[in-house]
């Protein structure tokens, strides 16, 4: 790890500041930023952590019925005070990584990080989230734009999320028998007015919605619904743990499984 | 004795060297030859190819046991790394000769999660008949006798799952267990089957929640 300053505003303003500072990075949890740095992978100038600002932790819930987590919000916590109104997306933040890096890790890092196998991209992509920062609100749709690339501008910080709450909910994680981070993920969500699939671990693209399925879903809410379909393995990850066509293959069961779960 | 040979004032230091250190070998007449027999309990999951061990049986027979608890803990290490090799670990080098799974993001060490509590028994103490205590080796049972038990038990699951695999290479991880049965082609009319051993049943079941439970045993098809 090479030197750098630390910084610990108390404010979102501050921070912001702060960041503007050259090759200055945003700290959240820091469970994939530190392992980077350790690995001389990155070397940033200055850190400025989140940790300190009260105003982005927290879960709540808003007027239109969304569940507003804070971008600065550990995954324990979702898993812990997500539970009664969201039980889906819970039950996923309580299956991240283990307990220290639940403690440490925070949404909005997983989702400024935008790993290819994480499992909060598919969260928000597959509940049709928006995601808030200190300057606009970004739908879901628009946020993740490829592998570890989203529509973050430097310097931007993600202050909350907000998901539509549906009626049914399931995340399905096939884990990479190594690392654990999901070989391949499917979060399948049920609303009055239609179903969502979202995907990640499989794609070079990064996490994806799969619309075949989700239009099939929204007529029937039942695995049969899906039986049939089947994603094309071009695209798709190999690496030492898969083949492209294994991931595609694991999309098919993983999302049969998630509706046969949906509570 | 060994005080005065340590403590060098009033030592005959002309005439001696301080220390007191003495050597003496035990050549064994022969190697000594434990036995044993290992029955693995498995449940594939053909979707997926994800196999879970059920649990682990081992009987062996270590001649005249000294320690049992050591020599327990010998078996339970060594059948956790022969799980590690069965199922997880592996070594790959790309063409150039750089090694792809330098760390444990993708080197895949068994862990707690990964085994099942085992069953052992050492009750066949058969003394060894050719040093004084009657001792066999015990070091290296575990990690001899996992790895056929739990390949057998996961190519016996498939087959009576209706998936004609002979032969898969280790570690069986779960990309390698869905290949296999995508290459043999799943076979129409295979039936559930209760049972997926490597070298039979075992007398205890190894988990409550099967014990008395039949059906619950043997592959998920």
């Amino acid at each position: 790890m090479y030197a750098f300053e630390f910084v610990k505003p108390a404010t979102v303003a501050d921070a912001v500041a702060a960041l503007a500072a050259e090759d200055a990075q945003a700290l959240g949890g820091g469970q994939t930023l530190i392992p980077t740095m350790k690995q001389r992978l990155a070397s940033p100038s200055v850190l400025v952590s989140l940790n300190g600002i009260a105003a982005i932790k927290g879960v709540q819930t808003d007027a239109a019925g969304r569940l507003c987590i804070g971008g600065g919000t550990t995954h324990a916590t979702v898993a812990r005070e997500a539970h009664a109104r969201f039980p889906g997306l819970a039950a996923m933040a309580s299956h991240v990584g283990d307990p220290a890096v639940r403690n440490r890790g925070t949404i909005g890092g997983s989702l400024a990080n935008n790993d290819p196998s994480a499992c909060y991209p598919a969260a928000a992509l597959g509940t049709g989230a928006t995601i808030v920062t200190n300057t606009r609100e970004i739908a879901a749709d628009d946020f993740f734009q490829g592998m570890f690339t989203t529509a973050l501008e430097p310097g931007e910080i993600i202050t909350e999320v907000k998901f539509p709450i549906p009626t049914k909910a399931n995340y399905q994680k096939f884990v990479q028998p190594a690392s654990r981070f999901a070989l391949v993920a499917v979060f399948v969500a049920h609303y009055a007015d239609g179903v969502r699939v979202a995907v990640t671990g499989a794609s070079e693209s990064g996490v994806f919605r799969w619309t075949e399925a989700e239009a099939a879903l929204s007529g029937a809410f039942a695995p049969d619904a899906v039986r049939d379909l089947s994603v094309p393995a071009d695209g798709m990850i190999g690496d030492l743990h898969g083949t492209p066509e294994y991931r595609a293959h694991l999309i098919g069961v993983l999302t049969r499984r998630a509706v046969e779960a949906a509570a | 004795m060994t005080l005065a040979a340590y403590v060098p004032h009033n030592y005959p230091l002309e005439s001696l060297e301080p220390g007191l250190e003495e050597t003496a070998f035990y050549d064994p007449a022969n190697f000594t030859y434990p036995a044993g027999a290992y029955l693995c309990e498995v449940e594939v999951d053909a979707d997926t190819g994800r196999v879970e061990v059920m649990s682990f049986t081992c009987a062996d027979d270590f001649g005249v046991v000294i320690n049992p608890m050591i020599v327990e803990g010998q078996v339970h290490g060594g059948v956790t790394q022969g799980i590690g090799q069965a199922l997880l670990e592996v070594a790959v080098y790309d063409a150039n000769g750089q090694l792809q799974t330098g760390s444990y993001m993708d080197y895949a060490m068994p862990r707690a999660d990964d085994v099942p509590s085992f069953v052992t028994d050492h009750s066949a103490m058969t003394r060894c008949t050719h040093n004084p205590l009657g001792a066999k080796g015990c070091g290296e049972a575990g990690a001899i006798g996992s790895p056929p038990a739990l390949v057998n038990a996961v190519i016996d699951a498939l087959q009576s799952g209706g998936h004609d695999v002979k032969h898969i290479d280790m570690p069986l991880s779960p990309a390698r267990v869905w290949a296999a049965t995508q290459a043999a082609g799943a076979q129409s009319g295979g039936r559930p089957q209760a049972g997926a051993h490597g070298l039979g049943r075992p007398d205890h079941a190894g988990r409550p929640d099967h014990a008395g439970n039949p059906n619950a045993q043997g592959g998920r098809h």
